[in-house]
């Protein structure tokens, strides 16, 4: 869930980090308090304290600034050299910056009656030395928890990603069973037992086959065109079962086709679309036509039915995603073999899809 | 309506077969009925106009001219009992003449319990509306029409006099007749929370809340331009939640 208290909550963390490691170099530097003696003459020790605190707490600024710079190279680079070289320069830069302020502060100091020894190369050295190391010191902890912030964000991007995966298999299952037609059938059943036992007996026959067909063939292997079209048949006159007249179907099928590899479940959704909105849009009896052909060594099926092409409103299951399904598998299946269109005509909606196997 | 009269249905289905297996298992209940039949909207309406109607059995999913153009026709005191074969969301009654919604093949024990809900009074009917859940549809009069909208395409309610505004992820508005208090008795807790005294939001669609003027907070939803304001008194159980 995306909840947004987060930013504001970053923020506040963000500081209380801050203060708490400058603080902490405030409180460590206490004890070396005497030293600064050496520097401010008959300076008592309570200015003293006022003369670190500023002196510590001045390295905010300078955080900053590298947390600025640090984002700004992050967005553009992921090369960690480069950050690392930033890091060592960027605080070493910034140290003689530090210095500069130090050397400000002690102007004002002077002003205000202490006199400050003068500085020594010694000094100087030290100074850098230790600013620099305050300030790689931030940079790394800094980044530290930034890394292990977009660690986490990655690992749930990548749970999710999984997720998504299995989702879409199991509406892929969800799909090749469709519910909305078991049952449909399994009322009209009901009815013909009633009415007419004969052609129950007949229509158990060809659910069984087709259930079989959509449970136990998997999307991703190949089965003999003759299986899917066989599967497609039943399919369609059980569906002549409920819609009795309405529905003619014409097949011209190629048998030199009927041996040719397709990957399971490949036609069955253009053929269940072309009835679907066919039976929205076509006038009585709604007329589809299923050709077969091979070409040297490609396959092309047509699937025309009457009627015309529309886009569904309501987007529950099956509309739509059933050809996007299909091109889909096709695209992953054949990269580079493969053509997939749809002719919206008037009066007829032709969808044609051409294979090529590469081996087989 | 009392239980000695004979009532007059309607079943409009264009699948022969599903009209007379639905026709098959109201026989076997032990009432009387007409049983009308219908295998268009079209023939539906002409019954409609012809008949006294009570109960008209619609199957939703009919292919050909939809099944909301029927609606219309449909006023109180005719009642609608839904009949689909699949449906991944649950259609849930919003309105009062909305009774049920039924499973095909039909089973004649839901059956009864529907027929049961019309011989209750209309006060009675209201107190067994219960919470819906997050993948529900509700049927309910819209801008004078019909439709079914699915709970979790809700992103916002708005009070608007005695009317409320829905605005949904598709970018429409639209009014009801309902108000905000029976939106907020009936929409689920884990998806929906009220953050004023005239505004539901969706949370699941929040993505971010600000404070504002005078202690409120001003709160950003997906799919809508503006954001809304929320009251203090609110934030505390948006906040909880939320997480």
């Amino acid at each position: 869930m995306v909840v947004s208290f987060m930013p504001y909550k970053r923020k506040i963390l963000f500081w209380l980090l801050q203060i708490f490691y400058w603080s902490l170099y405030f409180i460590y530097s206490i004890q070396f308090v005497h030293n600064y003696e050496y520097y401010l003459r008959n300076a008592i020790p309570s200015h003293l304290l006022v003369y670190l605190f500023f002196f510590c707490y001045m390295g905010i600024p300078f955080s900053l600034i590298l947390r600025f710079t640090y984002n700004k190279i992050r967005a553009r680079s992921n090369s960690l050299p480069l950050l690392i070289i930033t890091i060592v320069a960027g605080s070493i830069l910034l140290a003689h910056l530090w210095f500069l302020e130090v050397i400000i502060l002690d102007n004002i100091v002077e002003y205000l009656g202490h006199r400050v020894h003068p500085y020594t190369w010694q000094y100087y050295g030290w100074e850098i030395f230790s600013a620099s190391m305050l300030l790689v010191g931030w940079s790394s902890l800094y980044l530290l928890i930034k890394f292990w912030e977009e660690w986490n964000e990655q690992k749930s991007i990548s749970e999710n990603a999984v997720l998504l995966a299995e989702n879409a298999q199991l509406k892929m299952l969800r799909y090749q069973l469709n519910p909305h037609f078991l049952f449909n059938s399994l009322g009209s059943l009901r009815a013909l037992i009633r009415e007419d036992q004969d052609r129950a007996i007949n229509m158990v026959t060809k659910m069984s086959e087709y259930m079989r067909y959509s449970l136990l063939s998997k999307s991703h292997t190949k089965v003999p065109l003759d299986e899917e079209l066989e599967a497609i048949r039943n399919y369609l006159e059980i569906e002549k079962v409920r819609f009795d007249d309405k529905i003619e179907i014409l097949y011209n099928i190629n048998q030199r086709a009927r041996k040719f590899l397709v990957p399971g479940f490949i036609l069955h959704p253009v053929v269940e679309n072309a009835l679907k909105y066919g039976m929205q849009t076509s006038p009585f009896p709604l007329v589809i036509n299923i050709n077969v052909t091979l070409y040297k060594s490609k396959l092309i099926v047509e699937i025309i039915n009457s009627g015309s092409w529309c886009i569904s409103k309501d987007n529950s299951m099956g509309t739509g995603t059933g050809l996007q399904n299909v091109q889909n598998r096709l695209k992953v299946t054949y990269p580079k073999t493969h053509k997939f269109k749809i002719d919206k005509l008037k009066g007829t909606v032709r969808v044609l899809i051409e294979i090529e196997n590469d081996e087989e | 309506m009392n239980d000695n009269t004979s009532l007059n249905l309607l079943l409009v289905d264009d699948e022969p077969l599903a009209r007379s297996d639905l026709r098959a298992v109201l026989n076997e209940m032990d009432r009387e009925f007409s049983i009308y039949e219908a295998d268009s909207v079209k023939a539906a309406k002409r019954t409609l106009k012809l008949e006294q109607i009570d109960i008209v059995f619609l199957d939703i999913q009919m292919p050909g001219e939809t099944g909301f153009d029927l609606l219309k026709f449909i006023e109180p005191p005719i009642n609608i009992i839904f009949v689909t074969a699949f449906d991944e969301y649950a259609i849930k009654a919003f309105e009062a003449n909305a009774l049920d919604y039924l499973m095909k093949p039909v089973n004649i024990k839901r059956l009864e319990r529907a027929f049961h809900k019309i011989y209750l009074n209309p006060a009675e009917k209201k107190v067994i509306s219960r919470k819906l859940n997050t993948d529900d549809s509700i049927f309910l009069k819209l801008d004078n029409e019909y439709r079914f909208i699915k709970i979790d395409s809700i992103l916002k309610i708005e009070s608007a006099d005695d009317y409320t505004l829905i605005f949904t992820n598709n970018g429409a508005k639209m009014l009801t007749l309902k108000t905000m208090k029976e939106w907020e008795s009936r929409l689920p807790e884990q998806m929906f929370c009220r953050i004023h005294r005239s505004t539901i939001v969706n949370f699941l669609n929040v993505t971010n809340i600000e404070p504002y003027f005078n202690n409120s907070y001003s709160v950003s939803i997906t799919g809508i331009q503006e954001p809304v304001i929320m009251s203090r008194r609110y934030f505390s159980c948006i906040k909880e939640r939320m997480g």
